[in-house]
């Protein structure tokens, strides 16, 4: 199964997912900023960007040594020879072997951090049904779309079931039969495929794809037209918040002085 | 010679010894600069504060608790599983016994490595974060602060890859990656790991000399 449909099926899938990716960024193009402001807006926690980080570069190094133990018998064999891939492949496994854990502890801790504006709201109805960012004008949104909590989930999902399936794969004395280790393999890779295809997706749209939507990850903060053209209903909900928390600095900073506010 | 013979011979004594001798010119060059001579009347005793400021400046005071604790966990986190790595992986401990010292000692168990391992790639992870995210840091950091930082992800990751010790290939790479950390380490940022003893021993003393926690 692993060597044959899941390989063969999931091989498409990836090749797909990037066509796809490509189709998106020729048909609608890079969705721009119409124009930028002077104030930006809080967006993610400093634990929130830690986490996304850690589990990106452990996510890439998974699945680039990942794809190297599934394909590469076909793609790179042919092309380095028998003696070169197995070196390539002995060094794909110890590297995944090694990071499995680092990616499991981080996706627990993403989970956690980000599963708050992750459920679905009603919002998320209207934004399907007038196609969400495939079409050019304004549609409302929280914290985040419909897009973007569907990867939440499956990365979720797909990254628990990586994880479990993987440690077992790593220690294999856990598991009581040699089906549960079969079962795991085919889990594993098929959960991974599925990932790795919508991965394809979310790092396209949160680096090229959409104009100051990186900034958030790096930073912390975003522009705050970014904030109300994309995500208009979380944006109003935080301006309403600094501006309350503006005042309630002014009045704190004018009672310890001993006098009335500056009007 | 082959390339592999060429890598594990002459390019590791070529990079020792500019490790070796770089450190030591650099070292001599800092130590060159002396004192500024401190007229006033001692406070302290300078020799106990170095002494003193060395260990202080393991944990944050002075109220920088909070502000440094993650930077704090994860250079820790990195540096004490690149310490344990380094001196106490079995495939270490064998190359310095039978190429650099000629004695050895127990290593780590191997589950014992992994977990070093793991922790020395998780606070790197952390730490590289730390410095593309935070506006202070992002402002200060240099091509060389990214470059020795990468170039120490690289040596690890090399090492990772040839962990199996069944691959010259894989070795010699690993060891092709650490001959060009050696070289680079002494005309870097990376000589913090020998500079700091004396950075924090002269800080001490300075302040303690005139009677102020440094």
């Amino acid at each position: 199964m692993r060597n044959g449909p899941i390989s063969t099926y999931g091989g498409w899938l990836l090749a797909a997912a990037a066509a796809g990716v490509g189709l998106f960024y020729v048909a609608r193009g890079r969705i721009r900023l119409s124009c930028c402001s002077s104030r930006t807006l809080p967006r993610f926690t400093h634990a929130e960007r830690a986490a996304h980080w850690f589990v990106a570069a452990t996510f890439i190094l998974l699945a680039v040594s990942g794809l190297v133990i599934l394909f590469g018998k076909y793609v790179l064999q042919p092309v380095i020879g028998v003696g070169a891939f197995a070196v390539v492949a002995s060094a794909a496994l110890q590297g995944h072997n090694l990071f499995g854990p680092l990616f499991a502890v981080g996706i627990v801790a993403m989970f956690v951090l980000y599963i708050k504006d992750n459920w679905p709201r009603g919002a998320d109805v209207a934004w399907v049904l007038k196609g969400g960012m495939f079409f050019k004008g304004h549609v409302s949104s929280w914290k985040f779309n419909l897009g973007e909590k569907t990867w939440f989930w499956i990365s979720s999902l797909g990254g628990f079931a990586l994880a479990g399936s993987g440690l077992l794969l790593d220690f294999p004395w856990l598991a009581q039969t040699v089906q549960q280790l079969q079962l795991a393999h085919i889990v594993h890779v098929i959960a991974a495929l599925a990932v790795i295809a919508a991965s394809l997706g979310h790092m396209y749209l949160g680096t090229i794809g959409v104009e100051g939507a990186l900034e958030g990850m790096t930073t912390g903060r975003v522009d705050e037209t970014w904030a109300l053209e994309h995500h208009d209903l979380w944006a109003k909900d935080m301006i309403a918040a600094e501006a309350e928390k503006a005042k309630t600095t002014t009045l704190a900073s004018s009672s310890v002085s001993g006098g009335a506010p500056a009007e | 010679m082959d390339i592999i013979g060429f890598i594990e011979g002459p390019l590791w004594y070529f990079s020792a010894t500019v490790f070796v001798a770089g450190a030591l010119w650099r070292l001599a060059g800092i130590l060159r600069f002396g004192r500024k001579p401190d007229l006033s009347v001692p406070r302290g005793s300078a020799l106990a504060w170095a002494v003193r400021g060395f260990f202080l400046h393991f944990v944050p005071h002075g109220g920088f608790g909070r502000r440094t604790a993650f930077h704090l966990f994860a250079g820790y986190l990195f540096h004490i599983g690149l310490l344990l790595l380094l001196f106490w992986a079995a495939p270490h401990v064998a190359f310095l016994e039978r190429r650099v010292l000629g004695f050895g000692w127990e290593p780590l168990p191997h589950w014992g490595f992994v977990v070093a391992a793991e922790a020395a790639f998780a606070g790197l992870i952390l730490l590289w974060f730390r410095r593309i995210s935070d506006p202070v840091l992002r402002t200060i950091s240099d091509a060389d602060d990214h470059i020795g930082s990468w170039l120490t992800f690289v040596v690890m990751l090399t090492g990772c890859l040839a962990l199996q010790e069944s691959h010259a290939e894989l070795r010699a790479l690993h060891m092709l990656t650490v001959e060009l950390w050696l070289i680079y380490f002494p005309f870097s940022r990376l000589m913090h790991a020998v500079t700091f003893v004396f950075s924090r021993s002269y800080t001490g003393a300075t302040y303690g000399r005139r009677g102020v926690t440094p």
